[in-house]
């Protein structure tokens, strides 16, 4: 092995500078004026995306179940970031916008995340259909109850009205902020899949009673991976409140969920990667297609069913993109860097491809 | 207080009106799900191809002059090949390949495909479907009970009933029950276990147009997405009667209309106000998570252990 | 776990970069000063809802868009220039509509956009039309809360105001004592008209007798709520809904509960859906824009005239509004003038005064016009003229 390949530091290093240049990208874009507010309003909406499908990615691909409920927590996130935002706004707190938008965002998290423990621990009993259909269930409550609190419509707070659009929410997101929220989320999400954890979340997920028959608590880690997707979800909530500037409770319905599920479906179960790409694809292509937008869920429809059926574990099943492993194969032509797939990848690699993948959305994002 | 009776067995029989077609529908899940495993989400879908194909066909079956129920015959027709040729280009080859998820998304899939395939050809716009029935009420005093709701109550009973002898005592029904319990065995014992689920989806999908049939008489009017509330709602009958018990969606789908009738008047008054009748969709969800919490069987259903 | 440390701090390091000094990540950055009227086109963009379960009201406002642009170019355009509409679908999306109106807003050739169609979209337009300083005239979202008062206009007028009208109507004309509202909390237009309605209700010394609610604006079984509102007593039913719902759904199952007192809805009973008996529709009435009825306004007769040419169907009032929308932009733009920016097109809208197809009317300081309101009558399942309500 010895100089045959990246050793572990070299690695890490390689993925920093890949995600330092893109960013570098993101960044010249931004500076340069080239990218006017259109594209930088879908740049944000792909991050927004990216942070849902891989934090959804967590639940579906590797923990293996189909929760319906993701928009739930993110309407969480985005309302509780919402109203935390104006009630600092009110009272003079946090006067600078920057720390209001990082600690309101993430406040949305972990009220979210106290929520997805909540949700968590009675509807992991059940599994398959039966959670996907709980999950959905939650969702619904949670859209009805907003859409009946007083301080979560018109102006919010004291001057709230029910069931009116929560609006004049300061917009305070950046997309530069944003654009590293997404990476560190990216690549915690990476490191938990890696870890000790996340590989007895996909014992659970390929044999649950073998799992527990093995010794794993497997309630103590749904619900973790449960609470660890909601927060996440809490957190492009409170990203897309502070982005949009206006709430409406019907964000929390099972239809939004079920496009988020879809983008997870397309890019592979299991695969961040193909998370990211999908998010970010689909984010940009109906923009690229706006003529054909009445077709649009219609195609989206005939396309999932054909991925159903020609390839279920989605586009890029659980591969992973990996700088790393470029890098390997090019300096070092070493056929053993060649690993298959993510999962089969050198230790080495590993923490590598994490980083690395991080790179990836910022790739795809100035794509845009 | 008479008063207040009258007002109680009123809202009793509004709950029945929506609670009996919600058995109907329930009926067409259970049957799916009870055959091979699936929520089929695209049941709902159906019942609104089946509204679509009311609404296109009555005028002229009005026209030449038969009563405008005879309508349900080419609904049951489409909603029977739609129903088919959904098992055989989709669920089918997903069923070989993959796992319940991916059967599930497949259902899904299918449910935005009819949705999105009717706006295409329909369009969005809500359409008004013919008069369907001419029922006299039944009048009990000051009370009364749309014909159209007994009807369908009624319906449903013999629906029921029909199906669970059919289930029950022939040869088909046998075979289904075979499949249901173990697909391998049943093909050992001679049971063509894709002709035995293609029937299963055809008799579900026939239920449907019934189902379109008596909702349209109820609600007339059909729009893209009219299947997709109906059916999570029948899904939710069918899983509190007990998931692939016949008998158990019929009583399901009566209870959630009888609960969201009742929470709707007088959940109001009980709380104080703090929660209000605008609350009665999350309440039928809240019963569902309780349901499926403390007995996912559900009502009618039986125990099954997990097998290792 | 060193280099893991490493790779914190220096994302640490560089986050901060990234927030020191550099405007380019913020989303807040005023459009692009144009000055767009060069060239011999101007063009006027439209977000509007062409698809979703709001589809046919964004249809039928970019049906008038394309009426109103096809007039004006026959008649030579503003200015002597051609009008070019350039139409986006926000698919009834917050998210779908921002980045429709960002491209819009990023084309320095766009003097002005007609839309968004609902208030959701509109909410989240509102911020955006400030930002970039470009007049953004909504044909009829309704909702109170929408309002800006600086580059955000609307053609119809607001919730609040409608059901004011609505209560003031209930009292005077048809002159009862006993209503009762019932609304969708899941719905701002439904909830706002409908709470609007109930507190001009008591001002006026009506007494609501009950306030029923569903948990969404297209619930189809109403029974349970109309039956209370039977038992109480109630003389009129304020049901702010759609026609998709008030029609087949509201009215029907109010009479089989022996309601035969008044309906009353806003302005989205235009084109009620009717089903069963007619006379069951029989006491009806709504507010709403104009009527094709209305002899003392002679645009509504060319209006209706000329989109029945176009189109080959009746206009609604979707299709109205946007017309009028459409007259209200080129109006604005005449009289900023020949080399007119964002800025001055928006000052030519503020206090405009303005007469089309659905009235008379002077823009208020926060955005909405101060009309008048048309009620008309269900008769034989028709709507037919009863009055209009002139502003107080």
């Amino acid at each position: 092995m010895k100089k045959s390949m990246l050793s572990v530091k070299q690695s890490y290093l390689v993925c920093f500078l890949g995600i330092l240049a893109t960013f570098g990208v993101v960044m010249a874009l931004c500076e340069s004026g080239i990218a006017n507010s259109y594209i930088k309003g879908i740049m944000m909406t792909a991050c927004i995306a990216i942070i849902m499908t891989t934090s959804l990615n967590l639940t579906i691909g590797v923990l293996g179940q189909l929760t319906l409920g993701c928009c739930g927590f993110e309407a969480i996130g985005a309302y509780v970031a919402a109203l935390a935002s104006k009630y600092m706004v009110a009272t003079g707190m946090l006067a600078d916008p920057t720390l209001r938008f990082l600690v309101t965002t993430l406040l949305g998290g972990v009220v979210a995340c106290v929520f997805g423990i909540l949700i968590g621990i009675p509807a992991l009993r059940l599994h398959g259909d039966y959670l996907a259909i709980i999950t959905l269930g939650f969702g619904e409550i949670i859209r009805v109850v907003i859409q009946n609190l007083k301080v979560a419509g018109g102006m919010g707070l004291d001057k709230g009205a029910a069931g009116q659009a929560l609006i004049g929410i300061e917009r305070t997101a950046n997309l530069y902020i944003v654009f590293w929220i997404m990476i560190i989320t990216v690549v915690v999400l990476f490191m938990f899949g890696r870890s000790r954890y996340g590989r007895a979340v996909k014992a659970i997920r390929d044999d649950e009673i073998a799992a527990g028959a093995s010794g794993l608590n497997t309630t103590y880690l749904k619900v973790l991976v449960f609470a660890i997707s909601a927060f996440f979800a809490g957190i492009a909530g409170g990203i897309f409140a502070q982005y949009i500037g206006s709430l409406n409770p019907t964000m929390a319905g099972w239809l939004n969920s079920i496009n988020y599920v879809i983008m997870v479906v397309f890019g592979g179960m299991g695969s961040i990667t193909g998370s990211i790409v999908s998010a970010v694809g689909l984010t940009i292509l109906p923009e690229l297609l706006r003529a054909f937008a009445d077709y649009r869920m219609l195609a989206y429809s005939v396309v999932l069913v054909l991925v159903m059926i020609f390839r279920p574990q989605g586009i890029f099943g659980s591969w992973e993109f990996s700088l790393p492993r470029i890098v390997n194969r090019l300096l070092f032509r070493n056929p053993k860097a060649d690993g298959k797939d993510g999962d089969g990848a050198t230790d080495a690699a590993e923490p590598a491809a994490a980083a690395k993948t991080a790179a990836t959305p910022a790739t795809e994002a100035k794509e845009a | 207080m008479t008063d207040q009776i009258i007002m109680f067995v009123s809202q009793l029989f509004s709950g029945l009106k929506i609670g009996s077609v919600y058995a109907l529908v329930a009926l067409g899940y259970t049957m799916v799900y009870g055959i091979i495993r699936l929520i089929n989400f695209a049941h709902g879908d159906f019942i609104m191809v089946g509204a679509y194909v009311l609404m296109l066909t009555i005028p002229a079956i009005v026209a030449a002059g038969l009563p405008a129920w005879v309508a349900i015959v080419p609904a049951v027709l489409v909603c029977v090949a739609v129903g088919i040729i959904v098992e055989k280009a989709a669920y089918k080859p997903v069923r070989e390949k993959g796992n319940s998820m991916t059967a599930l998304i497949t259902a899904i899939a299918m449910s935005l495909l009819l949705e999105n395939g009717a706006q295409a050809v329909f369009g969005a716009d809500f359409q008004t479907v013919p008069t369907i029935f001419h029922l006299p009420a039944v009048t009990f005093g000051k009370l009364r009970l749309a014909g159209d709701t007994i009807l369908t109550i009624v319906l449903g009973l013999v629906i029921m009933v029909g199906l669970q002898l059919f289930v029950k005592f022939t040869k088909q029904g046998k075979a289904m029950r075979a499949v249901s319990e173990d697909k391998e065995a049943a093909v050992l014992m001679g049971i063509n276990v894709n002709s035995t689920i293609a029937l299963t989806f055809a008799i579900g999908s026939g239920l449907a147009a019934v189902a379109s049939l008596m909702y349209c008489a109820a609600y007339p009017q059909v729009s893209p997405m009219m299947g997709a509330m109906l059916g999570l709602k029948a899904f939710v009958a069918a899983v509190l009667g007990g998931i692939g018990s016949i008998p158990g969606a019929m009583i399901g789908g009566i209870v959630i209309g009888l609960v969201e009738s009742l929470t709707k008047a007088y959940i109001g008054t009980i709380t104080g106000g703090v929660i209000t009748s605008a609350f009665s969709d999350a309440i039928v969800f809240a019963i569902l998570i309780v349901v499926l919490l403390v007995k996912p069987s559900g009502i009618m259903g039986k125990n099954e252990g997990e097998k290792v | 776990m060193f280099s893991k440390k490493m790779i914190a701090a220096g994302a640490a390091a560089v986050m901060a970069m990234s927030l020191a000094g550099c405007s380019g990540g913020s989303m807040d950055d005023s459009a692009s000063s144009t000055s767009a009227a060069s060239g011999d086109t101007i063009t006027i963009g439209s977000v509007t809802t062409n698809s979703g379960t709001a589809a046919a009201y964004g249809e039928a406002e970019v049906k008038g868009f394309e009426l109103a642009v096809s007039e004006i170019n026959a008649k030579g355009g503003i200015n002597g220039k051609k009008v070019k509409l350039e139409s986006l679908d926000d698919k009834g999306d917050a998210t779908e509509a921002s980045n429709a109106y960002n491209k819009l807003a990023a084309d320095g050739n766009v003097l002005a956009v007609a839309g968004p169609t609902i208030s959701a979209t509109t909410a989240a337009v509102a911020p955006l039309a400030d930002q970039t300083k470009l007049v953004t005239i909504a044909p009829a979202a309704t909702s109170d809360s929408i309002e800006t008062g600086n580059y955000l206009f609307r053609t119809c007028f607001k919730d609040s105001y409608q059901g004011e009208v609505a209560a003031r109507f209930a009292a005077e004309n048809l002159k009862v004592k006993k209503v009762a509202v019932l609304y969708g909390t899941g719905d701002p237009y439904s909830s706002g008209v409908g709470e609007a309605f109930a507190k001009a209700a008591e001002k006026l010394g009506m007494e609501v007798v009950d306030k029923e609610s569903s948990s969404s604006a297209d619930d189809t079984e109403y029974s349970a709520q109309l039956q209370k509102i039977q038992a109480s007593g109630a003389e009129l039913l304020y049901a702010p809904y759609y026609y998709s719902v008030a029609g087949p759904y509201i009215i029907p199952q109010a009479r089989s509960v022996g309601f035969d007192g008044y309906v009353m809805g806003p302005d989205g009973y235009d084109g009620l859906k009717l089903t069963g008996d007619k006379a069951q529709y029989d006491k009806t009435f709504y507010t709403t824009h104009y009527s094709a009825d209305d002899s003392s306004n002679t645009k509504v007769q060319d209006f209706i005239k000329s989109y029945k040419e176009k189109n080959n169907a009746e206009p609604n009032t979707f299709a109205a509004l946007g017309y009028d929308t459409i007259y209200m932009i080129k109006q604005a733009i005449e009289k900023a003038g020949d080399k007119a920016t964002r800025e001055d097109v928006r000052n030519a809208v503020a206090g405009m005064s303005f007469d089309g197809v659905t009235g008379k009317f002077t823009m208020d300081k926060s955005g909405s016009p101060t009309k008048s309101v048309i009620v008309l009558e269900l008769k034989d399942g028709k709507p037919v003229y009863n009055t209009t309500v002139q502003p107080k």
